[in-house]
C-alpha cells in the first residue's frame, strides 16, 4: 500500500465526514419538504457531492476502492436515514401546524333551503291516509257542478231554505261551484252498476266555494273532505265508530268525541261531530270558546230521498257520510286564527310547515 | 233565537236545581246548539228543519221531552165585550192554497204609548228594539209563542158595510205597495197581499204597510194571525231580498193551529198594557182544516239503522217518547208498524227516518253502542281514483329545489285572465253573481295569482321567491241544456277544468353564503328547475327518443312572456319522431286547449314574465314564470319505465373542444351535428357546454362555444388513437354543416 494512495484514502474519508455532517447541518435548518428535497439532490443527486466522490474512487488504488466505497455507501445509507427522520418531524410539525388552525365556527353554513309544502296539502294528505287505512277509495270529482247534482240530488230542492245556508256563485245557467264537495257522492252512486247490494267506501278531497266576503273566519273558496259508506247493512253505530276512529287519528289518542244531533238535508239523522278542544285540554280556552269542545267534521245517515234519486231502494240499501272542512281542522291543529293567513302565501308564514 | 230563562221557567216544570249551563247542555245535545249568552240568556241556533223551535213554547216543549217534565202554559184568556167582532171586521181568502188559515181579533179602546219595563226588558234581552206597546205585544206574543202577528189600525181601514174589509189575494201586476222599512215595492201576481178594497195593506206573512200602520193615535187595532203556505212566503222573502221575523218563522213553516192561542195572549196583553178591550169572538177562517200527519213507524228498522238493540231500549219506552214530543199513537196497522198523528207544530217529521232521528237524538246519541266497519274485500268504484302519487313526487321535486307550496283563490278578475285565456285560445268562465270585481271570473291560468304572491312576498321584504302551486283553472263551454230537476249525464262538464303546475321565481339563484354572492336568476335557472322536475318525475330527456322538447315560444304567448328569454315545451306527435313506441298514446291526453299544429302540442311555458305584466303586478324585476299541464306529466311518468343501468366498467375519455360559430346556431344544433356522426352516435356519452364567450377577437355576429365531449364505449378502454380519428371526423362534420371554426 502506497503512502499516497493512504492519504488520498484519508481525504476522501474527511470529505465523506464533511458531508455528513454538512448534510446534518443542513437537513437541521430545513423548514419544508421542499427544502430536504433539494439537500437531498445537492448531495444525493446525479450530480450530488456524494455522487461526484463516488465518481473520484476510480483513482484510488485497486484495495482503497473496496474500503472508501463501503464508508460511501454507510454515509449515503446515514444521510438518507438522516432525511427520512427530518421529513417525519417536517410532517409532525405540518400536521400539529395544520390542526392549529381555526375557524369561526359561528358564521353561518351554506344550506341548499328545501321550501315547504302548505299546510292545507299537508293536513288534506293526513286525512285522506287516514281514509285510506279505513279502507276508503279516494276519488275525484269537477269544481263547476250542476245545480241537480249540487243541491236537488242532494235533497236541497230549489226552495229549500238551505239554499241560503250556502250562498252559491253561480256561472251561467244552472252551472255552479260547487258549495260542498258532496256532489262526488252522487256521481259515485249514479254511476254504480250495482245498485241492489252495493258495498261502497269512498272520501274525496277537494275545492267548495261560497259566496262569502273575506274575513278572519271566512273564504269564497276552502277545502272540504267528504267520505261516503254504503252497504246494505250500514248503521249508526259503524258511522259512530268511524268517526271515533276518525277524531283519535288526526287529532291525539287520547281526543274524545261527542257527537250531536244536527241538520243537513242529505242526512238523517244528521250529526254534527265535537273533539275535546286540542288546545286546552277542555279547560277552557279561546279555540273552542270555554267550552272544552271544538266542531269539526258534520256526519249522519244518507237521507232515503238521496237513494231514491240516484235510483236505489232506501229499504235495502243504506249508507252514512261524514265531511270535515281541511281549513277549520289546520287552524286548530296549528293553532291560526286567521284563515287568511293562510292563503296570503307569505314565504315567511309557509317556510313553518 | 234568543231565550229568556224566566218566562221558560214558567212555560216549562224545570228542576230548579238544573242550572242554566245544563239546560244549554241538554238542548246541545238533543240537537238544538245552545250558548248562554247573559246570566239568563240562552242563544239557540236552530235549524232551518226546526222552525217549532224558534219560541219560548217551542224550546219549552223541547226541554219537556228531553228531561221528561211537564209543561206548565195554561191556554191564554182574554175577557171580552159583548159586541161580536163579526159586526166591525169581515175577511175573504180569495186564494186558500196560499193562505189555509186567516184569523183575527179587534180590540178597541187602545191607547198607544211606550210598554211598561218589564215588556221592555224582555223584548230587549231578546234582541228586538221597543217601539211602542202595541207592537211590541205582537212581537212578544212570536217570541213567546212563536207564531206571527201583525196589527192594524182598524180606522184607517176601507170600510163595507160599516165594517173593516180584509181580503188575502194574490197582488196583481204592477201593483204597489209601500212597506214598513219606507220602500215602495212593485209587486208581482207571485205575491200574496193582505188588502183592503182600497189596495194591498201587508204583503202576506212578511212585513206590514204603511197604510194601515198602528200609530199614537191608534184607538182601534186588529189583529191578524194567519197561516200562509212556506212556500209562498219564502218566494216573497226571496223576490223583496226582505228578512224579517215574521217572514223567517212563515217561510220555515208556522203552526196553523197556533193562531186562536197567539190572538188570545196578545188580546190579553192589549187589555193589561193598553187598555184595550176585544170585541167577542174571533173571526176565524180556515176553510180546509189542515190534518196532522200521519207516520208509520217500525221499531225493527229503527234498532237496524241506529245500531240501539231492544234489549237496550223496548218498545214501550219509544212509545212514551213519541208521547212526549206530542206525537200521538193512532193505530198499529201490521205487526210491526205503528202509526203516530204528528202534531203541526212540527213540520219536520213526515216519514220513518225523521221519527228515527227523533227516538235517536232523545235517547242521547252517547248511549248507542259502536259497531265494526265492514271493509268489502273488492269494492267496485265507479270513479277513477285519484292518483295522489304523481302530485306528491311534483311536490317533492320543487320543495327540493326550494319552492315553497302556495295556495291561491280560484277566483280572479277578468282583466288579468284575459290575456292568458286569449294566449290558451280558451273562453273565460265568468261568474253570473261575482261577490266583487276582483273576483269576477274562474281563473284561467295559476300565474295571475302566484304573481299577486310573489309581488306581496317582494313588498314585504322577501326579494328571493319560489312559489309553486297545484290547481285547476277552467274554461267556459257550451253547456247542453236539461229540463230543470232532472239528473245531468255524468259525463256532462259544466265548464273545462284543467290541472296544471305553475311557478314563479323571483330574486336570485338562491347560492347565497356569507363569501359569495348570489347571481341574479336568469332563463337557465328556472330551465333547470324544469329539466330537474322533469328528472324526478322519471322523464329523461335528454334520451333522444324523449316527446317532449323545449321550443321557441309561440307567438301567442308573446304578450305574456319576454319572447326571447321564454320556451315552450312541447310534445312531440309520431309523424315527426319516429320509431317511438309510445307516443301515439299522447294523442289522447292533450288538453284541449293546448293544441298548437298537427306536429306538436304546447303542454306548458316557461320563461321570463313580459316586462309590462311585472309592471302590472308591481314586480321591481321581471320574474321567472312556468305553467305545465299535470295530466300530461302523469301519462308521461306512467310510461317513463324505471330501467336502472350498473355504472360503467370502462374509463370514459373527456375532450374539449372550442368551436366559432354564428349567433344564430344553437346549442342544440351543435348537438344534433355531433351526434349524427354514426360512431359519435355510440361512443359520446355526454356532452357538456363549459363555456361561451363572444368579444371582439372572433368577430361580430359570432361566438364561441367551449365543450366537452365524454367518450365512453360500453365494451372496452377506447384508445388515443381511435378517440383522435373520431375527434377529426367531428371537427370536419362542424366545418362543413355549421361553418365552424375551431379554436386552438
Amino acid at each position: 500500500m502506497s503512502a499516497a494512495g493512504e492519504e488520498q484514502h484519508l481525504a476522501v474519508s474527511d470529505k465523506l465526514r464533511g458531508i455528513q455532517q454538512q448534510a446534518r447541518d443542513d437537513l437541521r435548518n430545513c423548514r419544508t419538504n421542499k427544502e430536504v428535497e433539494a439537500v437531498r439532490v445537492r448531495i444525493l443527486g446525479k450530480k450530488g457531492t456524494l455522487s461526484q466522490i463516488l465518481h473520484g474512487i476510480g483513482q484510488l488504488p485497486q484495495e482503497k476502492r473496496r474500503e472508501v466505497g463501503k464508508e460511501a455507501n454507510v454515509v449515503r445509507a446515514d444521510i438518507n436515514a438522516l432525511i427520512a427522520a427530518r421529513l417525519q418531524t417536517l410532517g409532525q410539525q405540518q400536521l400539529r401546524s395544520e390542526l392549529q388552525q381555526h375557524i369561526d365556527i359561528s358564521l353561518p353554513g351554506r344550506r341548499l333551503r328545501q321550501g315547504s309544502l302548505h299546510p292545507i296539502t299537508q293536513t288534506g294528505s293526513e286525512i285522506l291516509r287516514c281514509m285510506r287505512d279505513l279502507g276508503f277509495v279516494i276519488v275525484d270529482g269537477p269544481e263547476v257542478e250542476h245545480d241537480f247534482l249540487n243541491f236537488t240530488a242532494l235533497n236541497v230542492p230549489p226552495d229549500h231554505p238551505a239554499r241560503q245556508m250556502q250562498d252559491t256563485l253561480y256561472l251561467s245557467g244552472q252551472a255552479l261551484l260547487r258549495t260542498h264537495t258532496s256532489p262526488v257522492q252522487i256521481r259515485v252512486l249514479a254511476a254504480l252498476s250495482d245498485k241492489k247490494q252495493p258495498r261502497l267506501q269512498v272520501a274525496s278531497l277537494g275545492k267548495a266555494y261560497r259566496r262569502d266576503a273575506v274575513d278572519a273566519t271566512h273564504l269564497p273558496m276552502f277545502h272540504q273532505v267528504e267520505a261516503l259508506y254504503v252497504a246494505p247493512d250500514a248503521t249508526f253505530a259503524q258511522l259512530k265508530t268511524t268517526l271515533n276512529a276518525c277524531a283519535k287519528r288526526l287529532f291525539s289518542h287520547d281526543t274524545r268525541v261527542r257527537i250531536r244531533p244536527s241538520y243537513f238535508p242529505f242526512t238523517e239523522p244528521s250529526f254534527e261531530v265535537d273533539v275535546s278542544c286540542p288546545c286546552c285540554t277542555a279547560s277552557g280556552c279561546r279555540v273552542c270558546k270555554s267550552t272544552g269542545w271544538v266542531e269539526i267534521m258534520g256526519a249522519g245517515m244518507v237521507d232515503p230521498a238521496v237513494f231514491q234519486t240516484v235510483g236505489m231502494d232506501p229499504e235495502t240499501v243504506r249508507g252514512f257520510a261524514f265531511g270535515m272542512g281541511v281549513e277549520r281542522v289546520t287552524m286548530m291543529c296549528h293553532g291560526i286564527r286567521d284563515i287568511r293567513l293562510l292563503y296570503d302565501n307569505d314565504v315567511r308564514f309557509l317556510r313553518q310547515f | 233565537m234568543r231565550i229568556n230563562v224566566d218566562c221558560l221557567r214558567r212555560l216549562v216544570a224545570l228542576p230548579p236545581s238544573l242550572s242554566i249551563q245544563e239546560i244549554a247542555q241538554r238542548l246541545t245535545l238533543a240537537g238544538l246548539e245552545t250558548e248562554v249568552d247573559q246570566e239568563k240568556i240562552l242563544d239557540v241556533a236552530v235549524t232551518p228543519n226546526r222552525p217549532d223551535a224558534l219560541s219560548h213554547l217551542g224550546i219549552a216543549r223541547e226541554l219537556s221531552a228531553v228531561l221528561q217534565v211537564p209543561l206548565l202554559g195554561n191556554k191564554p184568556r182574554c175577557q171580552e165585550m159583548q159586541a161580536s167582532v163579526d159586526t166591525v171586521a169581515h175577511v175573504t181568502i180569495a186564494h186558500r192554497r196560499a193562505c189555509p188559515r186567516f184569523a183575527c181579533r179587534v180590540v178597541d179602546g187602545v191607547s198607544v204609548g211606550e210598554s211598561p219595563a218589564w215588556l221592555r226588558e224582555r223584548l230587549e234581552s231578546c234582541g228586538l228594539r221597543p217601539v211602542n206597546n202595541v207592537v211590541d205585544i205582537t212581537n212578544w206574543v212570536m217570541l213567546h209563542r212563536g207564531h206571527p202577528l201583525h196589527a192594524y189600525d182598524r180606522d184607517r181601514l176601507a170600510r163595507q158595510r160599516e165594517r173593516a174589509s180584509l181580503i188575502v189575494r194574490p197582488a196583481r201586476q204592477g201593483e204597489v205597495l209601500e212597506t214598513l222599512d219606507g220602500c215602495t215595492r212593485e209587486l208581482s201576481d207571485q205575491d200574496l197581499v193582505v188588502a183592503d178594497p182600497q189596495g194591498p195593506l201587508a204583503l202576506a206573512g212578511v212585513m206590514g204597510g204603511k197604510r194601515g200602520e198602528v200609530t199614537n193615535q191608534t184607538q182601534s187595532v186588529l189583529l191578524e194571525a194567519a197561516y200562509f203556505t212556506p212556500q209562498v212566503v219564502r218566494g216573497m222573502v226571496q223576490r223583496h231580498r226582505l228578512t224579517t221575523q215574521a217572514g223567517y218563522r212563515m217561510e220555515r213553516g208556522c203552526d196553523p193551529a197556533a193562531v186562536v192561542d197567539a190572538l188570545d195572549e196578545a188580546a190579553r196583553l192589549m187589555q193589561e198594557v193598553a187598555s184595550g178591550r176585544a170585541y167577542k169572538g174571533i173571526i176565524d177562517v180556515y176553510p180546509d182544516r189542515i190534518k196532522p200527519a200521519v207516520v208509520a213507524f217500525r221499531p225493527s228498522r229503527f234498532y237496524e239503522i241506529s245500531g240501539f238493540s231492544e234489549r237496550g231500549v223496548d218498545q214501550r219506552c219509544l212509545l212514551r217518547l213519541f208521547g212526549s214530543l206530542g206525537i200521538e199513537t193512532i193505530g198499529r196497522p201490521g205487526n210491526d208498524a205503528v202509526c203516530f198523528s204528528i202534531p203541526t207544530f212540527r213540520p219536520d217529521l213526515t216519514r220513518e227516518i225523521d221519527l228515527i232521528e227523533e227516538a235517536m237524538r232523545l235517547l242521547g246519541i252517547d248511549r248507542v253502542p259502536q259497531a265494526p266497519l265492514v271493509v268489502a274485500p273488492r269494492q267496485i268504484v265507479p270513479l277513477q281514483e285519484t292518483n295522489t302519487s304523481t302530485l306528491r313526487r311534483i311536490r317533492k321535486a320543487l320543495v327540493g329545489q326550494g319552492f315553497c307550496e302556495a295556495l291561491t283563490l280560484s277566483l280572479g278578475c277578468l282583466s288579468q285572465h284575459e290575456p292568458f285565456a286569449a294566449a290558451k285560445g280558451i273562453q273565460t268562465a265568468q261568474l253570473h253573481n261575482p261577490l266583487t270585481e276582483e273576483m269576477n271570473v274562474l281563473r284561467t291560468s295559476l300565474l295571475p295569482g302566484l304573481l299577486a304572491a310573489a309581488a306581496r312576498n317582494v313588498r314585504h321584504g322577501t326579494a328571493t321567491v319560489r312559489l309553486f302551486e297545484i290547481g285547476t283553472v277552467f274554461a267556459a263551454r257550451e253547456q247542453p241544456d236539461i229540463p230543470p230537476g232532472t239528473m245531468p249525464g255524468l259525463e256532462a262538464r259544466q265548464a273545462d277544468e284543467t290541472l296544471l303546475l305553475g311557478g314563479v321565481m323571483t330574486g336570485t339563484n338562491g347560492d347565497e353564503g356569507f363569501d359569495r354572492e348570489p347571481k341574479p336568476l336568469d332563463f337557465y335557472d328556472a330551465k333547470g328547475v324544469m329539466q330537474e322536475l322533469l328528472a324526478c318525475l322519471g322523464i329523461d330527456q335528454s334520451l333522444a327518443n324523449c316527446p317532449l322538447q323545449f321550443v321557441p315560444l309561440p307567438q301567442s304567448h308573446h304578450h305574456l312572456l319576454h319572447p326571447g328569454r321564454s320556451a315552450a315545451l312541447s310534445l312531440c306527435h309520431p309523424e315527426r319522431s319516429e320509431g317511438s313506441p309510445h307516443l301515439s298514446k299522447h294523442e289522447e291526453i292533450l288538453p284541449r286547449c293546448a293544441r298548437q299544429d298537427d306536429k306538436q302540442s304546447v303542454i306548458g311555458t316557461l320563461g321570463q314574465l313580459h316586462p309590462k305584466l311585472a309592471q302590472e303586478y308591481d314586480l321591481p324585476t321581471c320574474p321567472y314564470v312556468f305553467e305545465l299541464d299535470v295530466k300530461t306529466l302523469r301519462v308521461m311518468m306512467k310510461q317513463a319505465t324505471v330501467h336502472i343501468d350498473p355504472p360503467p366498467r370502462y374509463p370514459a375519455v373527456q375532450r374539449d373542444l372550442a368551436v366559432v360559430v354564428a349567433e344564430s346556431v344553437t346549442a342544440d344544433r351543435v348537438i344534433d351535428t355531433i351526434r349524427s356522426h354514426k360512431q359519435a352516435r355510440a361512443w359520446v356519452e355526454d356532452i357538456r357546454f363549459f363555456d361561451l364567450y363572444r368579444g371582439p377577437s372572433i368577430g361580430q355576429g359570432k361566438k364561441s362555444m367551449g365543450l366537452s365531449l365524454i367518450l365512453r364505449a360500453a365494451d372496452r378502454t377506447l384508445t388515443d388513437d381511435e378517440v383522435a380519428v373520431l375527434m377529426q371526423e367531428i371537427l370536419a362534420k362542424l366545418q362543413t354543416e355549421l361553418d365552424a371554426a375551431i379554436r386552438s
